[in-house]
């Protein structure tokens, strides 16, 4: 997948001269991996013009999809927006006991995939579920809103926490003890000092997280809430007709792009940052009682979102294995969720060196649109990327139909911006220079690749991998629509066996996913640790 | 081929490149002699380093480069970098942060040569007990010296340097900055500096090219280029200097300092440094100090002339002058250029 730079021996005179020389490889490898890149927005969009829409989704049933998507997603986005800026500001400001450690709790969740979070609101509730058997009180199963939104709030906070903490330490204190100074109480300076100043990335936050809700597929499937995803997957299984789902998918990727679009617009305009102090700030100290409500708020946040998961999790583990249940085989699901996340990892990881090339050291005027079509990509849903690969092969590459490749191809599509941007992280603290000094010192192209470039790469190589990996092994609508027949994966397994009522087999399976996902974690907590 | 082009080590003619709207080069030409130390003068942004990396064979331009006879940059050739046999020092040094000292120096070194020569080359730059250590080990005045060990280990015929010295103390800059020069001399190596630092220029090099909107100006000695610039932008980018714009007629340029030889007709510009300008308090005044400034060994006196324009004299630290004091000001030298159109 890389390629090194070019080594023209040869050249007439007035050729274009603004390109160095030594771009021309990168900028040409970058070119050949962006087009899976396009395939998506393309073939969809191909699809919809050439061959309309088919039986058309009634009107009244397109503004449902819009309203219910709509509705969860600024539901879900507030609500986490609210605790993630909660346990931000009681983690990183206050000195509550334990700090530290609720600072790294209140970001775990992050790790849970949404059917899980599903699965474990299906199996503590109910006739059958663990609060029903543990305290004799029956709570009915909360399908629809309620279900989804609950789901995705609890898990998608610590993306809010993520974003905050760093904006509250990067706040100057001097702001803050400025507005003290001029006779503002605690409440006033939050509300008119350090508020305003996490403006950039409260909008930040919000929009990661809506456009997340917006893409989501595994929660509203399991619990049963009709938004855009949901209806595209019933639409292509249930009709021979493929073009109504790729019509609503195409509708869905302009929603998500548009979300992106102005995402990006604000991250440019809203810089607050004056100067950076270096300054240490004085801890926040609570009052008892406020200190106690704190406490007791950071408990109950990672009850629902650490404690009881697990908790449901061992427990139909138990129970299953009690009663003699049939666990299911998880074994070779988690081989093949190893063996495709690893082989997308290491051809995403591959593939990002020249995107970050030409985007870092070999910046020029295109660089901005490689990085929109990667980032663009990846803010893709991937229930709409699986229906536009899907009828790309069915049109242009039969014989890929339902392959393993195809489906490795889509991920690496999918997930390259991670490994593009730790990759480019890498380049920028390194400098071009190294690449000239080794050819000045008689070493070819390929040469020098092999013995500055990727080994000064290799941390943002290993680090694009891992995540690159993280997200395959939970990746759910895309492998759902591109797996080869009878590939099961574990999160093809969790989704399922859930849907059906096995959720004994979902729980050992999503315990096998989690254990797996150790791997990777650590790998790219150890390299936060060393830095 | 001549015998005089045999010694050229680098022979650049007519080297033109832009980047979009900027021009970096514009007909650039440069020889530079075998075994001599070239320092390429210029404010920045008037292409210095284009013309480093273009000759490295970083950059393509049009034009020729020539390397020891053989051309390495033509209409119809380009030898890439690495056959180039050019030695390379960057301005951030550009040491490789993976491998340590004696694995940087022996980098470029072939499989068939010498392996003494990587340590030969660290003795030579006082660097041979430091080759197990890592970049990241290295003070910076360290870190340069096995950036040049590294670049003179493969014995290149030339050894290009980018703004060496920018990146230390300055009170470092001066000691580095000599031993470079007893490093380079008794290594043999000819070498292009390139340099926005005119003191560093002047102190280091044997000659020195003086650059400016994308080509050469001036190449000559220090000396040279102090006391007869070939144009009044070399006058005033070295040293200070005074413009007088007048015209010449028989054979003179009149000014109010005096008046000045010349072959010119017509509009000229008169260029005088201010330690030309003399101060005699007797004759009749022609000025009125307009400031003063004081510097111990010497001091500089700016006096407005009755034209009105100022005109700086660089005198000894006695009689001192009040700002308004009437005085009579000439000057004993000065050089006379054609007035640009």
């Amino acid at each position: 997948m890389t390629a090194g730079p070019a080594t023209a021996q040869v050249e007439t005179p007035g050729s274009s001269t603004k390109m160095q020389r030594s771009s021309r490889g990168w900028w040409i490898a970058t070119a050949i991996i962006l087009i899976p890149a396009l395939v998506p927005p393309v073939s969809l969009a191909w699809q919809v013009i050439t061959k309309g829409t088919g039986t058309t989704v009634p009107f009244g049933r397109l503004v449902e999809l819009f309203v219910n998507t709509l509705t969860l997603s600024a539901a879900v986005t507030l609500t986490s927006l609210a605790i993630g800026t909660a346990t931000a500001w009681l983690t990183s400001r206050t000195a509550i006991p334990g700090r530290r450690v609720w600072m790294i709790i209140a970001a775990m969740p992050l790790v849970v995939p949404s059917y899980m979070a599903a699965l474990t609101i299906i199996g503590a509730t109910g006739p059958a579920g663990l609060i029903s058997t543990w305290l004799g009180i029956e709570i009915p199963t909360p399908y629809g809103f309620v279900g989804a939104w609950t789901a995705l709030s609890v898990f998608l906070a610590p993306m809010a926490h993520l974003i905050v903490s760093p904006a509250l330490r990067l706040i100057d204190p001097a702001t803050e003890e400025a507005a003290v100074g001029l006779g503002a109480s605690k409440r006033r300076v939050f509300m008119t000092i350090t508020l305003p100043q996490l403006r950039p990335a409260l909008v930040s936050a919000g929009l990661m997280i809506g456009l997340y809700t917006v893409s989501d597929f595994g929660a509203v499937s399991l619990l049963r809430f009709d938004t855009f995803t949901r209806a595209i997957f019933t639409l292509y299984e249930g009709q021979i007709d493929r073009r109504p789902a790729a019509a609503l998918s195409l509708i869905l990727m302009v929603v998500a792009l548009a979300i992106l679009f102005v995402e990006r617009r604000t991250r440019t305009r809203a810089d607050y940052q004056l100067g950076t102090t270096k300054r240490r700030r004085d801890l926040i100290r609570l009052r008892n009682s406020t200190r106690y409500l704190s406490v007791g708020f950071l408990s109950i946040y990672s009850l629902f979102s650490l404690v009881i998961p697990i908790t449901v999790l061992a427990f139909w583990l138990f129970r299953g294995l009690g009663a003699g249940a049939d666990l299911g085989t998880f074994w070779d699901e988690a081989l093949r969720s190893v063996g495709v996340s690893l082989g997308a990892a290491v051809l995403a990881a591959a593939a990002s060196l020249p995107v970050a090339m030409v985007t870092t050291w070999r910046r020029n005027r295109a660089s901005p649109i490689v990085e929109s079509s990667v980032w663009g990509v990846y803010a893709l849903p991937h229930i709409t990327v699986g229906v536009a690969v899907i009828t790309f092969a069915l049109i242009w590459l039969r014989p890929m139909y339902q392959t393993l490749a195809l489906l490795i191809l889509a991920y690496v599509a999918m997930f390259m911006a991670q490994s593009v941007s730790t990759v480019q992280d890498s380049l920028r603290r390194s400098s071009p220079d190294l690449e000239e000094a080794s050819r000045s010192l008689g070493k070819s192209a390929l040469t020098t690749l092999r013995r500055v470039t990727v080994p000064i790469t290799m941390p943002g190589l290993l680090a694009g991998a891992a995540l690159v990996s993280l997200s395959v092994m939970k990746e759910l609508p895309a492998t759902l629509l591109l797996r080869p027949n009878g590939f099961e994966t574990l999160a093809i397994r969790i989704w399922s066996a859930t849907g059906e009522g096995f959720y004994t087999r979902a729980s050992v399976a999503s315990l096998v996913l989690l254990a797996v996902s150790i791997v990777p974690l650590l790998a790219l907590t150890y390299r936060d640790l060393s830095d | 081929m001549t015998s005089a082009t045999d010694r050229l080590t680098i022979r650049a003619r007519g080297l033109s490149k832009s980047f979009g709207e900027v021009v970096a080069l514009n007909d650039f030409n440069l020889d530079v002699w075998e075994g001599s130390l070239l320092t390429i003068l210029g404010p920045s942004g008037c292409g210095k380093t284009t013309a480093l990396r273009v000759i490295a064979g970083f950059e393509d331009s049009t034009g020729t480069v020539e390397i020891r006879g053989r051309t390495v940059q033509g209409p119809e050739s380009f030898v890439p970098p690495e056959k180039r046999r050019v030695g390379m020092v960057f301005q951030n040094y550009a040491l490789f942060p993976h491998m340590n000292v004696a694995a940087n120096v022996g980098y470029g070194l072939t499989k068939g040569s010498d392996p003494r020569r990587a340590h030969s080359a660290l003795e030579l730059v006082g660097m041979s007990g430091l080759g197990s250590r890592m970049p990241s080990e290295l003070s910076g005045g360290q870190q340069q010296r096995v950036a040049l060990a590294r670049a003179l280990a493969p014995k290149p015929d030339v050894i290009l340097l980018d703004e060496p010295f920018s990146n230390l103390d300055a009170n470092l800059r001066d000691r580095v900055r000599r031993e470079m020069q007893a490093i380079l001399a008794e290594a043999g190596t000819t070498a292009v500096l390139v340099t926005h630092d005119q003191e560093e220029a002047l102190a280091t090099s044997d000659l020195v090219a003086v650059m400016y909107q994308g080509r050469v100006v001036q190449v000559d000695s220090p000396a040279a280029l102090y006391t007869e610039p070939a144009d009044p932008w070399v006058a005033e980018f070295l040293g200070d200097s005074d413009v007088i714009q007048t015209t010449a007629h028989r054979g003179y340029a009149e000014t109010e300092l005096g008046r000045f030889k010349t072959d010119l007709k017509g509009p000229v510009v008169v260029v005088i440094r201010p330690e030309d300008v003399q101060i005699s308090m007797g004759e009749t005044p022609n000025s009125v100090v307009s400031r003063s400034e004081f510097f111990g060994h010497d001091q500089l006196i700016t006096v407005s002339l009755g034209s009105g324009t100022h005109v700086r004299s660089r005198i000894g630290p006695r009689p001192s002058y009040q700002i308004g004091d009437q005085i009579r000001v000439r000057a004993i030298h000065a050089r006379v250029f054609a007035a640009r159109t």
